[in-house]
């Protein structure tokens, strides 16, 4: 297996989950990770591997560079196997779906550099590793992610508390 | 010890505390009970993200409008299907041209060899441009310079479109799409004893961008000269020199080909390490377009690759080189 074959194996499936909750958007997500992953062979040294490769992938995002796209080709034959081996999560009820826009809407508000360490940690990356991906000081990764919780959590409540108000008034 | 703030109650909570740290901040909890309110609700902050965060994957965006704006401009599905209009006319006209008129013809086609490339790139792009604002308008203009444009130019530029469409969008849109681009492939074969093949490549073009696209959804009926796979079925085997060439029947009366050459160790132990030092895996070698020489049915086309054992495998047959690809990916996995 080759080394970018082993990269691949290894990161993608959390690169394309935290791509798509960042965009939203499956596709793009699974086109940047690939672009990432080019990137990554053509990169002589890399110290932290997965930092690098979010970082990278977060850069991508803010660029929106897509290029490259023969070599890409095989990239896509392999996260075509690996998609058919996923079960797609599908929302089941109308309260999920609710929830899942929610939830969008509230990730969406916070601010970018909040939204990605928090993004990040959920993929399970280390504080040190998040601030080398953000260029961020690593003390302050704690209050970036007690930021981005709080807020996240704030606004998400403050959606459903809306929504419920307005039933109430629907109903009365 | 201080009272910690937000910040290095979530640094403790996240396990990211250095080991002294952390036992003066234990400490300090265990007496504080201030603090060990503030931890708990962090705690349940947490957990409440992670949660919420979690949701994101229950549904693809885009399937509630009302989640996120458009990212989509305006003008992009008009791009599509004015470029698939401007192929569908191409098509059309030249093979009415050539029923009517045959010197006409030829008069068009020799004028479009002697069209330098760039410059006929450049008039598509312009062309193209002309199509956003007013698709009917340009369709002519844009006829002769789609035909005469390199071809790579046209494939990057469809192959780059609906890849960035959100998969919704997509859905909705591919089977029109499909439809229309069949439609080219009836009309092409119109004039297949043209001998200039460069108007017919550009034509091929977004032919085989579905085709692309059916690799990815795993069916690709729509590709001109293509077959409907069926299950791999091995006709015969035979021994050839270092290696072994294998008859699959992939569709009723379609046969390809696979050679399995076994290279020497050394020879692909070399190889493989002069791959990792310098070069990404080679994604695998898909036979050039091939020319679509309509006269002979479908060309023969190659694709080559090494497998997972080091093997140089070749298959070939005349399907094309889109369908071999999925003919492969139905092979054993260790000779994929």
């Amino acid at each position: 297996m080759s080394d970018v074959e082993r990269l691949f194996r290894t990161y993608n499936a959390a690169l394309v989950r935290y791509l798509t909750r960042r965009l939203g958007d499956r596709d793009w997500a699974e086109e940047v990770a690939q672009e990432t992953f080019v990137r990554a062979l053509r990169q002589e040294t890399i110290v932290n591997e997965r930092a690098w490769l979010f970082a990278v992938a977060t850069n991508l995002v803010r660029d929106e560079a897509r290029k490259d796209a023969r070599r890409r080709r095989h990239l896509s034959l392999l996260a075509e196997e690996e998609r058919e081996r996923e079960q797609q999560a599908t929302p089941t009820t109308v309260e999920q779906a609710q929830e899942a826009a929610f939830a969008r809407k509230a990730v969406d508000t916070l601010a970018e550099r909040d939204r990605l360490a928090l993004l990040m940690k959920e993929e399970g990356l280390g504080y040190g590793e998040i601030a080398e991906a953000l260029d961020l000081s690593p003390g302050s990764v704690g209050t970036t992610l007690s930021r981005a919780r709080r807020r996240l959590v704030e606004i998400y409540e403050s959606l459903q508390r809306e929504r419920e108000m307005r039933e109430k008034n629907a109903a009365s | 010890m201080q009272h910690p703030d937000e910040g290095l109650i979530h640094t403790w909570l996240d396990g990211e505390l250095a080991v002294d740290e952390a036992s003066s901040f234990e400490a300090h909890i265990a007496g504080c009970a201030e603090c060990s309110a503030k931890v708990a609700e962090a705690r349940g902050l947490a957990a409440a993200s992670s949660r919420i965060v979690t949701a994101l994957d229950l549904v693809p965006s885009g399937v509630i409008p009302a989640a996120k704006p458009a990212r989509r401009p305006w003008y992009a599905g008009t791009q599509l299907r004015a470029a698939a209009a401007v192929v569908i006319v191409a098509g059309a006209s030249l093979f009415v041209m050539q029923n009517r008129d045959k010197s006409a013809m030829d008069r068009i086609m020799s004028t479009a060899k002697e069209l330098p490339s760039p410059e006929a790139g450049a008039s598509a792009s312009v062309a193209e441009r002309d199509l956003n604002s007013m698709p009917k308008g340009a369709v002519d203009a844009a006829t002769s310079a789609s035909a005469t444009a390199p071809p790579k130019r046209e494939a990057a530029r469809t192959e780059e479109k609906p890849a960035k469409t959100p998969a919704t969008a997509q859905s909705n849109e591919a089977p029109p799409l499909s439809g229309k681009v069949m439609g080219v492939s009836t009309g092409t074969s119109g004039f297949a004893r043209q001998p200039d093949s460069s108007a017919r490549r550009a034509l091929a073009m977004p032919v085989q961008d579905e085709a692309r696209k059916g690799v990815r959804g795993g069916v690709a009926r729509g590709v001109e000269g293509g077959v409907s796979l069926t299950e791999l079925r091995k006709v015969r085997s035979d021994t050839i020199q270092s290696g072994t060439r294998t008859v699959f029947e992939v569709s009723p009366g379609v046969e390809v080909t696979l050679t399995d050459v076994a290279e020497p160790v050394s020879n692909s132990m070399m190889r493989q390490k002069t791959a990792a030092a310098a070069v990404p895996a080679p994604p695998p070698a898909v036979a050039a377009a091939p020319e679509r020489d309509a006269a002979q049915a479908v060309p023969v086309n190659t694709i080559s690759w090494t497998d997972k054992r080091g093997h140089k495998m070749t298959l070939s047959g005349r399907i094309p080189a889109e369908q071999l690809e999925l003919v492969r990916q139905r092979l054993p996995e260790d000779q994929r």
